[in-house]
């Protein structure tokens, strides 16, 4: 009994996360994340790590375990960081996909956990990692991809219709999104109990990051001026954040949870001066890119069709 | 509308109604007689040993929290409002379309749906590890940001650069510290405030001082002229008005640092 318990729900997630997606959908995400990314990170030289003495080395774990004493060269680490900016663009284009999201995913690895033993973790780049991780075992190069390109003028054929090798790419990135989000809202009440909703802990929090941050607006001064406010929205991010996982199995939660979570770290960037910029980019896979290409395809074919239509008629007059 | 709709409409408007009946009118009296120690003797009981403070200032956290719960449960409406419309339902079903063979989908071949599982399983158990434990454990973390209280007075080690004519100002500039940025040298330096780790301290500013003077020559940024730099522990007042960065309300010197040849 228990066993065919265990096997109905292993059917019901496999059911869940191998749902039929679409090539196009994954293809969208590759090209827009990629692309993203590497313009974030053309502008950060992760290379001058190298030079910062020992005493500001104070590693964090896995880094710790490895027992580093010094590090690669500064020139080494810039060819790793140029070698892993090609490979981002690579995968955008869509340039020998499956070896250049790979190399991305562990040069990311690397260069992106580098700058966390020096004194601080910064959790955007983890998501980043993360991310990148997935795609690279996915088959994300089966659309908008020089790849398929290539492959379509070579004759070979690629599946390319809806099944669950597009999507579970797409569902890993949204259950990853739910984990960190509830995980977030676990912490918060582990360490601070209801006190951090009910408390001045919010007013406080955002007169602070004027002061340790440079926050885009001084509107957070404004918010902090009503304890009502700042309760109701410390309770409403709380109540966003471990209500994530809904999202994952609900339509109708997921159009009020995602664009809530969204507003959310909005808010934090203008109001307190902290941007998730990597989060704010992966968003994106939560927009369903086939639906939004099939809508604007629609028009534009049926637009095409008409003026066809007219041209004919014309030149059948002229004929005529 | 459905019946199921106009059940759950109906419930939830009496919930609605009856809270701000309850909270509005109702409570401030119990509170007040409460703590008159007029009411029942259960609910006087509670305010045992709490005449500190005066009925109203119970009155008034009551107040706060019950306005509170009025404003979720008001968005609460909102959210099911908005939720079970035949629109949201229509928009839902056309962003996110349910898939015909959801039921019985096309699995990949054998090892692409172990690996694809094995991944999401590590990504869940990875980070319900870290959870458990209450440690980070890079690229998994609890993501304890910001979940720590924030009091009134806020305190953070702060670096400033001294100028030739003994002016102290605050470097915050990320263009002077690259890669690091004002937030993880901060970090960072707090980490070697206390007295043992005083050379590891000394260290680090002489990195900073050299760093700041090459940026500053290469023409990455157009910062001060600085002969000293100096460590100090802040602080602000975070209850007061017109708080400014660069006026904390008390500070304490940790550490200046410079360089041999000026000393």
């Amino acid at each position: 009994m228990r066993v065919s318990e265990g096997l109905r729900v292993f059917r019901r997630w496999n059911a869940y996360l191998f749902s039929p997606g679409s090539a196009e959908n994954l293809g969208a995400c590759r090209v827009l994340l990629y692309a993203a990314l590497a313009a974030h990170y053309s502008r950060v030289d992760i290379s001058a790590w190298a030079d910062v003495p020992a005493e500001f080395w104070m590693p964090v774990a896995p880094f710790s375990w490895l027992g580093l004493t010094a590090l690669p060269s500064s020139s080494t680490i810039a060819s790793a960081q140029a070698i892993w900016l090609g490979a981002l663009v690579a995968s955008s284009i869509g340039i020998l996909t499956r070896l250049s999201t790979a190399c991305s995913f562990v040069l990311a690895l690397l260069l992106l956990g580098l700058p966390n033993n020096f004194g601080k973790v910064h959790h955007p780049d983890a998501l980043a990692v993360l991310v990148l991780g997935i795609m690279a075992a996915s088959r994300c190069g089966a659309a908008f991809s020089l790849d398929r390109v290539a492959g379509r003028f070579r004759g070979l054929d690629v599946n390319e219709e809806p099944n669950g090798e597009f999507q579970w790419p797409v569902r890993a990135v949204w259950i990853v999104f739910a984990i960190v989000f509830f995980a977030a809202g676990v912490s918060k009440l582990r360490h601070s109990g209801i006190e951090w909703m009910i408390s001045d802990n919010l007013k406080y929090q955002l007169i602070r990051h004027h002061v340790s941050h440079e926050p885009v607006v001084e509107w957070g001064l404004s918010v902090a001026a009503s304890p009502l406010m700042c309760s109701y929205l410390a309770v409403s991010s709380v109540l966003f954040e471990l209500l994530a996982p809904a999202a994952l199995f609900s339509r109708r939660a997921r159009l009020l949870i995602v664009p809530g979570l969204f507003c959310m770290q909005i808010g934090i960037w203008l109001f307190m001066g902290v941007a998730f910029k990597t989060y704010l980019i992966c968003y994106l896979f939560w927009i369903p890119w086939d639906q939004l290409i099939h809508s604007i395809r629609i028009p534009l074919l049926a637009r095409r069709t008409e003026m066809g239509g007219a041209v004919g008629r014309q030149s059948a007059i002229a004929g005529t | 509308m459905t019946h199921r709709r106009a059940t759950l409409w109906i419930a939830l408007t009496g919930i609605l109604m009856l809270w701000i009946l309850v909270s509005e009118l109702i409570a401030p009296r119990v509170i007040r007689q409460a703590h008159a120690e007029n009411s029942l003797d259960t609910l006087n009981r509670l305010f045992e040993g709490r005449d500190v403070h005066s009925g109203e200032h119970y009155v008034g956290y009551w107040r706060h929290l019950a306005r509170l719960v009025t404003l979720l449960l008001l968005t609460t409406y909102g959210c099911v409002a908005i939720a079970t419309t035949r629109w949201f339902k229509g928009l839902a079903a056309a962003i996110y379309p349910p898939r015909a063979s959801e039921k019985s989908p096309a699995l990949p071949p054998r090892h692409r749906t172990l690996l694809a599982n094995a991944i999401v399983i590590g990504l869940i158990v990875g980070h319900a590890i870290c959870l458990v434990a209450d440690a980070e454990c890079w690229p998994f973390s609890t993501y304890p940001m910001y979940s720590g209280l924030q009091g009134p007075v806020y305190s953070q080690t702060s670096l400033f650069g001294r100028t030739a004519r003994g002016e102290e100002i605050p470097l915050l500039s990320k263009a002077y510290w690259q890669p690091f940025d004002h937030r993880r040298v901060v970090h960072a330096l707090g980490a070697m405030t206390n007295p043992q780790r005083e050379d590891q301290l000394r260290g680090a500013l002489g990195y900073l001082f050299r760093r700041y003077h090459e940026l500053r020559e290469a023409g990455e940024h157009d910062g001060p002229e600085i002969i000293a730099l100096t460590v100090y522990i802040t602080e602000w007042e975070l209850g007061r008005d017109a708080i400014r960065p660069d006026a904390p309300s008390g500070s304490s010197l940790v550490m200046e640092y410079r360089p041999v040849s000026q000393e």
